[in-house]
This record gives structure tokens, C-alpha cells and sequence, in this order.
């Protein structure tokens, strides 16, 4: 005899169809919207990097060979030496150790995600935005990147206190824009763990000068904070042809670092001419801006010679009408750089050659 | 779900056919989900992939746009 199903079973044959036919439904329009979102930012670096190659052509038409002799753009540097990290744009004090990103478990599996905070986007609140927290190499991260009618942003990222997993603890921050260089930093607040049990609105920590043209980088704060609440707003410099204001991060990670205090970084000038002596005064573009600063602030020391590890016959710098002339034939130089912070570039106003 | 026959009028083999719909539907749904990670599904799952990686590949540190940021850094 034939056995003949119940309805119960032909309900549930009815039900496993149902289910499976959203699930690839559903698998299907998660593809759809990974590629959506990821051509939209492909279609947008696209559009920006031609941009820029055009504005990067003037620039070059307009340079002077002052400008490509004097300035040492660390990232830029074919060979750098000393006791630094860098990422993207910057060179900064080097770890002790790797640093503990807080919104991310380090396993043998690979980064584990602390699901423990909300990131809002210009008030929007979503996974999406969330996902700038996420370690990049977590499968499925999802593309946070959108186009915005208005060019000022702002980004909110709030722990749950109540759903703490570890503590919160960072001085480093690091960013990765999908168009770098694309907006500016007008400020960064952060409120500790603390203010927010003592309902305290006045930030712990601001930087409110604007930090311009901002790429991969990484910002240091001036100590350990317990992360409650970050803050930052960008106003983006770009506009693309549908009229709209591109921006995206694909990570904002909060580190908990030490750092070497005895970190520095050490650059090669090379002139086609014998030098003859060097600015005491520098422009510096670090995590605080472009400014005006000597090297003695800044803690740059010159050296005719680097061999073995060892830097030799230091350089005094020349200020005012005192010129140091090099009383060595060199054309090139040395240029040791105390780490502090976060730089991006050091220029010497004069490097005078014969 | 409420269903109605009218074996007076149709007679059983109203529920047969009724039985022969749902094991029909479940069986093409099966037969799309094995086609999809089988056949034209896998090819779409490696495609995804490839195009993730051109993706990264785009938007990594080093990326053409972060390569221009720091040219401009040194001519600006």
C-alpha cells in the first residue's frame, strides 16, 4: 500500500518550501545590495581619483623643485629608518606591542566583532554604519558608504554601557576613508564612561581645528580615555555629478596602545647641488594641521652621515642672518625627527645649496 | 490554512490534486536551490568574490585616490 501524507506533513512540506524560497530570496537581495552599495563607491573613487589626477597635474605644472627637494613626505619616502609605525598618510610612535582595538576580540579565528555600540551617521542609526567599527577582514562586513545631500557630517559612535564587553580604553585612533582626501575633520569630541554615570555633556576630550584633506591616517590623543561617546564632524570637499556629497568610512578603529617613548623617524634629503646650510624654521603637517614650527620644537636634528645605525656629524640649523654653513661637501642630509604625535610631512623653508 | 473541498461536485480526486500541487512546488523549490548551489548560484558566489577582491583591491590603504593624497601632499 501506497503510504499517503497526513496534512500535518504536507503543511510542513508546504513550510520548508516557503522557507527556502524567501531564504534565496533574501540570500539573493543581500548580494544585490553588497554589489549596489560596493559599485556606488567604486563609481565614486572612480570619478574622485579623476578629480584629482587633474588637480595633482596642476599641482606639478606649478611646482618648484623647492618644493621636491625640501619636503619629506614620510609615507612618500622610498627608505625610512628609526623606531616608527606608519599607516596611510602617517608615521607615529612605534608599538610596544600590537594594540588592542576595542571593538574588536583578537581569537585564533581571526577578529571576533564587539557588537556594543551604535554608530549613528548624520542621526541615522543602522548595521551599515555600524560596520566602520567592524574589523575589516570579518566576512560579510558591510559597506558603510553613502551619498549625502548635505556636506556637513556628522559621526556618532555611543557604547552601551550597559552591555560592556572589556573596557573601552583608547589614545589612538585610526581612520580609513573610501575617499581619501576627500573631507575635512572640523572637530572631534569623546566622552568618557565617566561623564556619561555623571551626566556630564561637556566633552573630555575635543581637537576643534580643522584637520584637512584627511586620508588613511592614524590620531593620538593626549591620553587613555574609557570610550563612551566620539563625536566627529567632517564637512566633505567633493561633489560628485549627481550633485551629491560622497562619504564613507571603511574603518574607524579606537586603539589601546603603548608606545615607545624613545620613537623617531629618520628621512634622506638628497640635493643635486653641495648644501650649503638649512632653515632652522619648518612647516609641519601633522595630526594638528599645517604650522609653522623650527626643529628645535619639533625635535629635528640634522646628520651629514647615517652608517650602521648610527647617525654622525650633526648639522646646526641656521636662523635669521646666522648662516651655519656645512663645512663639509655634502649633498645630502639626515634628518632625525622626534615622535610625538602623528606626522605627515616636514618641510625646511630654506635649503640653501652651491 | 483553511482549506475547503467539494467532493460532492469534484469528488476525491480534488485532494489528490490538491496533495500533487504542494509535493510539485515542494520539489521545484528543491530543484532551484540545488541548481543555484550547483550550478549558475556557484558561478554567481564566485563572481561575488572575485569582485570583492577587485573591490579591496580598489579601497585598500594604498589606493589609487590615497596615492594622490599623498602626491599632493608633497606638491601643495
Amino acid at each position: 500500500m501506497i503510504p499517503k501524507m497526513n496534512s500535518k506533513e504536507l503543511s510542513e512540506a508546504l513550510s520548508t518550501s516557503q522557507t527556502s524560497i524567501s531564504k534565496i530570496e533574501s540570500d539573493m537581495n543581500l548580494v544585490k545590495r553588497d554589489l549596489t552599495n560596493k559599485l556606488e563607491v567604486i563609481k565614486n573613487e572612480q570619478e574622485y581619483a579623476m578629480q584629482e589626477l587633474l588637480n595633482i597635474s596642476e599641482l606639478l605644472n606649478g611646482a618648484t623643485s623647492k618644493d621636491l627637494k625640501n619636503r619629506i613626505v614620510y609615507a612618500r619616502q622610498a627608505s625610512l629608518a628609526g623606531v616608527y609605525d606608519i599607516y596611510g598618510s602617517t608615521v607615529h610612535p612605534k608599538f610596544v606591542r600590537d594594540p588592542n582595538n576595542i571593538f574588536n576580540f583578537v581569537t585564533s579565528m581571526g577578529p571576533v566583532f564587539k557588537n556594543n555600540a551604535n554608530v549613528r551617521i548624520n542621526d541615522a542609526i543602522s548595521d551599515k554604519h555600524r560596520a566602520i567599527l567592524m574589523h575589516d577582514s570579518i566576512e560579510g562586513k558591510l559597506v558603510a558608504f553613502d551619498e549625502y545631500d548635505t556636506a556637513n557630517i556628522k559621526v556618532e559612535v555611543e557604547v552601551n554601557v550597559g552591555d560592556m564587553l572589556g573596557d573601552t580604553n583608547f589614545n589612538m585612533i585610526e581612520i580609513a576613508p573610501y575617499l581619501p582626501g576627500s573631507f575635512t575633520i572640523n572637530s572631534i569630541d569623546v566622552y568618557k564612561v565617566q561623564s556619561y554615570l555623571t551626566q556630564s555633556t561637556l566633552p573630555d576630550y575635543s581637537i576643534l581645528f580643522p584637520i584637512d584633506k584627511v586620508g588613511a591616517c592614524r590620531i593620538m590623543m593626549d591620553q587613555k580615555y574609557s570610550l563612551y561617546k566620539f563625536v566627529m564632524n567632517v564637512t566633505v570637499n567633493y561633489k560628485n555629478r549627481n550633485g551629491k556629497y560622497p562619504f564613507g568610512l571603511r574603518h574607524l578603529y579606537f586603539y589601546n596602545a603603548e608606545f615607545d617613548p624613545n620613537s623617531h623617524v629618520i628621512a634622506k634629503i638628497e640635493k643635486s647641488k653641495l648644501i650649503d646650510w638649512v632653515s632652522e624654521d619648518v612647516v609641519v603637517r601633522d595630526q594638528m594641521g599645517l604650522r609653522v614650527s623650527t626643529c628645535t620644537s619639533q625635535g629635528v636634528k640634522l646628520f651629514m652621515a647615517y652608517d650602521g645605525n648610527l647617525l654622525q656629524y650633526e648639522i646646526a640649523t641656521s636662523k635669521g642672518l646666522a648662516e651655519n654653513i656645512i663645512a663639509r661637501n655634502t649633498k645630502e642630509l639626515y634628518v632625525k625627527k622626534l615622535l610625538a604625535n602623528c606626522v605627515i610631512s616636514l618641510e625646511f623653508n630654506t635649503i640653501s645649496s652651491r | 490554512m483553511m482549506i475547503l473541498y467539494n467532493f460532492r461536485h469534484r469528488g476525491p480526486y480534488e485532494y489528490d490534486k490538491f496533495v500533487l500541487n504542494i509535493l510539485q512546488l515542494h520539489n521545484e523549490i528543491a530543484l532551484l536551490e540545488q541548481r543555484l548551489l550547483e550550478g549558475s548560484g556557484s558561478q554567481l558566489s564566485v563572481a561575488t568574490q572575485e569582485f570583492s577582491t577587485i573591490f579591496n583591491t580598489i579601497t585598500v590603504d594604498e589606493s589609487l585616490s590615497q596615492e594622490m593624497l599623498l602626491l599632493s601632499y608633497q606638491f601643495e
